[in-house]
């Protein structure tokens, strides 16, 4: 497969994770994650935040974030891919459980494997009340 | 006129510009900058985090960030470039004002004008006490 054809897959990939994610439907989300995926969140005890191995661990941190932030939307989605790299941009926008609203921009680093995401590396902007 | 860069010289540029920060070399910093250039800090009242607007006001935010770190280090870059798009990938380390030390995952987003930086866009794993 040449260069450009791994790029166009993979960028078609992230995109289509982007919109399983607009729509709730992680099982869609999960589908375009390799077996032995890795997801690392924005926050989280650890240097790369915190660490989740697996299509089970994945799908239960990626489910508890849908929960919380339910009606939560990613806006402004801007999308590059470097052969097995790419980047998500977006603006996060939800009301979180104790009524506060949320509106922060963040990023995905992926690494792709055969056109499926093998790690999802996550960030957010660490916004200070004014 | 535009000038046509190649992705190669780019991430030479994001080496060069890494080297600077690891070298608190704030002219090089600057030696890589476009004429119209912005910085949005990883942390800051606004959406994007903090936002320095302007070369003079870049200028300025970098320095902060170098006074306020004067050991910071950013650990293991890895760059990528996609035409005017490219990422750097690092661990950030160094001591706090406090005197308590940091270690931090984080990224930059970066947009390229005429083979300068134009757009530094931070992001840092928000570390939470364990």
């Amino acid at each position: 497969m040449s260069k450009s054809d791994t790029e166009q897959r993979n960028i078609a990939a992230l995109k289509a994770f982007g919109l399983a994610g607009d729509h709730y439907d992680i099982d869609a989300m999960m589908a375009l994650m390799t077996e032995d995926c890795v997801f690392e969140s924005s926050f989280g005890p650890e240097a790369h935040g915190t660490r989740y191995e697996g299509q089970d661990q994945v799908r239960e941190s990626l489910q508890w974030f849908l929960d919380r932030f339910s009606g939560g939307k990613w806006t402004n989605p801007e999308h590059f891919v470097i052969g097995d790299r790419g980047v998500a941009e977006w603006t996060f926008t939800g009301t979180d459980p104790d009524g506060s609203s949320v509106e922060v921009n963040g990023c995905d680093v992926i690494t792709f494997r055969d056109g499926q995401i093998a790690f999802k590396d996550s960030y957010r902007k660490n916004r200070t009340t004014i | 006129m535009t000038t046509v860069v190649s992705d190669k010289a780019k991430v030479a540029l994001l080496e060069r510009f890494g080297n600077a920060w690891n070298d608190h070399d704030i002219d090089v910093l600057m030696d890589c900058m476009a004429d119209e250039c912005d910085f949005f800090g990883s942390m800051g009242p606004h959406v994007n985090g903090s936002q320095f607007l302007g070369r003079e006001k870049v200028r300025e935010g970098y320095q902060w960030f170098l006074d306020t770190f004067p050991d910071g280090q950013w650990n293991d870059a890895q760059h990528f470039v996609s035409g005017d798009r490219g990422i750097s990938e690092w661990r950030f380390t160094a001591t706090m004002p406090n005197g308590s030390s940091i270690e931090a995952n984080g990224c930059d987003m970066f947009t390229f004008r005429d083979g300068k930086i134009s757009i530094k866009d931070s992001y840092r794993k928000n570390r939470t006490t364990s």
